[in-house]
């Protein structure tokens, strides 16, 4: 049976998502082009309810995981993705904030930052790695006010409302998280 | 160059009198630098340059000096170009 995890910051609960338990808004956000659209994944795809079980029923939360992140009212605003590679010892996070009413409210530095300390604590993990698209300059500026490392840029990876833009990788060492 | 640019595109872009923006003002310590207004801020950069920043230019932005050092390397190359 898989282990949930729950992780609470100042003002949200960040939990792994249950399969059998999906809020639909989760799934409306997917099939949304505005939230979706500097994602790094393929956002032409249609999701259900079927396909997000299966989705996240794979999430073995050992290794792969995705959070719901959730006000203290248990209203779900948006998500992490966490895969953690023990060859490397390298964790991958994304964000995804659904709820546009949460867009510029600094969630994804709080949300991040819990998840951050959490990893670090529980995986013998040297580095977590991230990105953004270079036309998303929120998530940039998030990156930025974290201190994450800007370490490859990504020329021309994919076309958004009609332009080639880059991509930028970002990593966190457990050093600097730590302040080490 | 005009005096202090970034202090005039942060001042115009987050609503605020120059007088309250310094030299070290930047994303950390100007609250009314979030993420939606750091999208004003790189879209009045590229408005004041007539053009749209590179992705290691936007990666830059990140407090007063670092919006005036994109300015003067953009007069320069074109002086020197």
């Amino acid at each position: 049976m898989k282990k949930n995890i729950k992780i609470e910051s100042k003002n949200y609960v960040i939990r792994t998502l249950d399969e059998n338990n999906i809020d639909l808004s989760y799934i409306e956000w997917l099939n949304t082009p505005a939230i979706t659209k500097f994602l790094d994944t393929d956002v032409s795809y249609r999701h259900t309810k079927d396909s997000m079980m299966k989705y996240i029923k794979n999430r073995d939360n050992v290794n792969k995981f995705i959070f719901g992140i959730y006000t203290k009212k248990d209203k779900l605003i948006g998500t992490h993705g966490l895969m953690y590679n023990a060859e490397t010892r390298t964790g991958e996070l994304g964000v995804m904030i659904g709820d546009l009413n949460y867009w510029g409210k600094g969630v994804p530095l709080e949300s991040r930052s819990a998840i951050l300390d959490w990893f670090f604590k529980y995986f013998d993990a040297k580095q977590v790695i991230a990105g953004a698209f270079s036309q998303n300059f929120p998530a940039i500026y998030n990156f930025k006010r974290q201190n994450w490392e800007m370490y490859r840029i990504d020329k021309k990876r994919k076309i958004i409302d009609g332009k080639e833009v880059d991509f930028i990788n970002y990593s966190m060492s457990r050093e600097e998280w730590n302040g080490e | 160059m005009e005096n202090n640019i970034g202090i005039e595109i942060l001042a115009l872009s987050l609503n605020l009198d120059a007088s309250e923006i310094q030299n070290n003002s930047g994303i950390n310590n100007l609250p009314e630098w979030d993420s939606l207004n750091h999208i004003k801020i790189v879209l009045a950069i590229e408005e004041k340059l007539e053009r749209n920043l590179t992705t290691e230019e936007i990666i830059d932005i990140s407090d007063v000096n670092s919006i005036n050092k994109l300015f003067i390397e953009v007069v320069y190359d074109e002086e020197y170009k």
